[in-house]
């Protein structure tokens, strides 16, 4: 009697215990941006998770807009998620802040498959020899052509052998004019909606080239020749050749994506991105190539990330959750949103990414590209103000009012001053 | 003489209907693209009436943005902030007009000086403060700041309650009246076009406030109609063109502004007219 009483009191003990243990439940929270779809996909992986780990729980917060306000302001007022999304480009400035965690030990100790990473994300992610993030997707640059246009015009398709000659060629035959107006444009520039044009396309080009215009030390190399003839390149295909819009152009149609997609222009350099959108169009068959080379392979990307606050409650646990969504189960679910490649090499070349059957033919191309790829220099001193002053020195050089030659030595003397502000 | 007064009207007529097309085509443009087909977004030239007309448009809208729930949410908070800074800045206001304290003046220009301060300045210190109290993601800090007064209401205010005459108050006082019963009786009939425009801005401000619900609110069981607008696209990053839906449910989180005008409309007019001194 005795011996079964005890054992039911261990019993009982030991249960309660257990109903202590499985009570003691730890919730992490995790903020990104990003449209419906992104957040039904983040729930299901926090799903996933919270099946795998039964005492974690992940709330996810979707930040309609203004995401890196709120971001900033929940790590000041003491309120930081333990994981945030983060695009590449903003990780100086949130490290110099002081504001993340350095995550090289959590790779190590969760035996997260880094060797299958591209290398142009652990590039972006990491800041003075440390790495703060693991990568959600990324989008390099690459040539959408529309097929019917060139079928039209009797040329080849763009392929790996294309180079800047050809992509001449090719945009100068594509380009149609009807009663001394441009009707429709071999390339369609780079313009957003309301007419701007970022320096940011321009990168590509000067990279292939073998140039640059802002190393990494903080030196100026706009005037390099290399740098100058790549520059106009791209001017030349403007207002030499007639074989892009202007600004003022671009404008009037809603920008260089509207201006492919109503088929007004043979090709355009986008991020792999644009993919998703283009689909939609109906009436529209392209599909994509690399982009043209010259001294050298190069184009442009913009990874998007996990990083861990500072003010995490539960770093650990946010490691192992960002583990997850940015390993091999996680990025396959990312891969089939189609807001980028995924940045384990293994699933970019899964059908989950590729999704054959369905344009652009040629998806693989930007795998390919991708190993050319490399971050916009946002590591470099002054980023945002001599990037400003890039955009803003080359804009009377793209509506046509000044020339190139015109504008260079004084912006160049001016990003040099820039640069010495330390 | 009867010739030149239907030119005037004939010009009069036309200066209006040019100046409703001008405002009112971005409207017709928010509709026409709202039953767009995706497909038709980038047409050049650009369609006004779409074809196919796609009705279903809105339901795909509305059940994106979680409707039932972030419009009861929006109403609930948009109630609540009106009700609060209506009442207290009222009150606060008539202190200000009539009453006769110490330091009335310092504290009238402090009330002012808030005003000043942009909202950057104070955002990490207030939401420390709600963190504190506990009151991020929940509703609180959204309306129960509006019970403390609104500065540039209560400034409208103040300067109403001027332009009424000190006489009043003490017809009424020498009759018997308590301050309170002053202010309800006497006063506030002659406060409608005021309260009418107060009603006119706070709500717009309320339905349309962006950054305090971005700042407090993270489930989004919680979000307000602005916010889930908000969410079709995000600017960080381009994807399938949504701009139909994001048009249809515009004009939706619209409609009710434009009706409150519209309500409001009649008191603001008979504000101009001004009221109570006519007899």
């Amino acid at each position: 009697m005795k011996k079964i009483t005890s054992g039911l009191l261990v019993l009982l003990l030991s249960l309660s215990l257990s109903i202590a243990f499985s009570a003691e439940q730890q919730t992490i929270t995790f903020t990104f941006w990003g449209n419906p779809q992104m957040a039904d996909a983040f729930q299901k992986l926090a799903a996933m998770f919270e099946k795998e780990n039964p005492n974690i729980k992940v709330d996810t917060i979707l930040i309609p807009s203004k995401y890196y306000d709120k971001l900033l302001t929940m790590i000041a007022g003491g309120t930081a998620p333990d994981l945030a999304m983060l695009a590449f480009d903003k990780l100086p400035e949130f490290v110099e802040k002081g504001t993340l965690l350095p995550i090289d030990s959590y790779v190590e100790k969760l035996n997260y498959p880094k060797a299958d990473l591209f290398k142009v994300v652990i590039d972006s992610f990491s800041y003075k020899g440390k790495l703060y993030g693991l990568p959600r997707s990324f989008s390099p640059f690459v040539l959408f052509y529309n097929k019917d246009l060139f079928k039209t015009a009797g040329l080849k398709y763009p392929d790996k052998s294309w180079t800047w000659s050809e992509f001449l060629t090719a945009a100068r035959k594509t380009t149609k004019t009807a009663g001394g107006k441009t009707v429709q444009w071999g390339f369609a520039g780079n313009y957003e909606e309301k007419g701007t044009f970022y320096p940011e396309w321009l990168f590509p080009f000067v990279w292939q080239n073998k140039g640059d215009i802002v190393t990494a030390d903080g030196k100026s190399l706009l005037t390099s020749p290399n740098t100058v003839e790549a520059i106009k390149f791209y001017i030349d295909l403007i207002h030499k050749h007639k074989a892009a819009p202007t600004p003022a152009q671009a404008q009037t149609f809603g920008g260089s994506d509207a201006l492919f997609y109503s088929g007004k222009a043979a090709m355009i350099m986008e991020s792999y991105v644009l993919v998703a959108s283009a689909r939609t169009q109906k009436g529209l068959n392209f599909d994509v190539a690399p982009l043209p080379h010259r001294k050298a392979r190069a184009t442009v990307a913009f990874p998007i990330g996990y990083v861990i606050p500072k003010g995490a409650k539960n770093p650990d646990i946010a490691a192992k959750f960002m583990a997850f969504i940015g390993g091999p189960e996680g990025q396959k679910v990312i891969a089939e949103l189609g807001v980028g490649l995924p940045g384990l090499m293994s699933i970019a070349k899964t059908d989950a990414f590729l999704q054959p059957g369905q344009p652009p033919e040629h998806s693989y191309v930007v795998i390919e590209e991708a190993g050319y790829a490399r971050p916009l220099p946002a590591d470099t001193p002054n980023y945002i103000q001599w990037y400003d002053a890039l955009t803003q020195g080359l804009a009377p050089v793209l509506t046509g009012s000044k020339t190139l030659d015109e504008v260079l030595p004084q912006l160049n003397s001016k990003i040099e001053e820039i640069l010495r502000q330390r | 003489m009867k010739n030149r007064g239907i030119v005037k009207l004939i010009f009069l007529y036309m200066s209006l209907i040019l100046g409703a097309t001008l405002i009112l085509a971005p409207v017709v443009w928010m509709l026409s693209t709202s039953l767009k087909d995706p497909s038709h977004l980038f047409d050049f030239p650009p369609q006004w009436i779409p074809n196919p007309v796609r009705w279903d448009n809105y339901p795909t809208a509305l059940n994106t943005m979680n409707f039932a729930i972030t419009f009861r949410n929006t109403v609930y908070v948009t109630f609540m902030e009106m009700l609060g800074s209506t009442v207290s800045s009222l009150l606060v206001a008539y202190g200000f007009a009539r009453m006769r304290f110490p330091g009335k003046n310092f504290l009238f220009m402090l009330v002012l000086a808030t005003m000043m301060l942009p909202g950057q300045v104070t955002m990490v210190p207030k939401f420390i403060l709600f963190r504190i109290l506990g009151w991020v993601d929940t509703f609180n800090p959204l309306w129960v700041p509006a019970f403390f007064g609104r500065p540039f209401f209560i400034f409208l205010l103040n300067q109403f309650f001027l332009t009424i005459p000190k006489e009043l108050d003490e017809a009424a006082r020498i009759d018997g009246c308590g301050s309170f019963r002053i202010l309800t009786r006497i006063l506030l009939p002659q406060l409608k076009p005021a309260l009418a425009a107060l009603t006119i801005f706070g709500f717009m401000g309320a339905w349309n406030e962006f950054m305090n619900p971005l700042i407090y609110i993270n489930s989004q069981a919680k979000w307000t109609l602005v916010l889930a607008l908000n969410a079709f696209q995000s600017p960080l990053e381009p994807g399938a063109p949504v701009t139909h839906l994001i048009m249809a449910a515009s004009l939706v989180v619209a409609l009710p502004c434009m009706i409150v005008f519209l309500l409001a409309q009649k008191y603001f007019i008979e504000g101009v007219v001004f009221s109570g001194m006519k007899g």
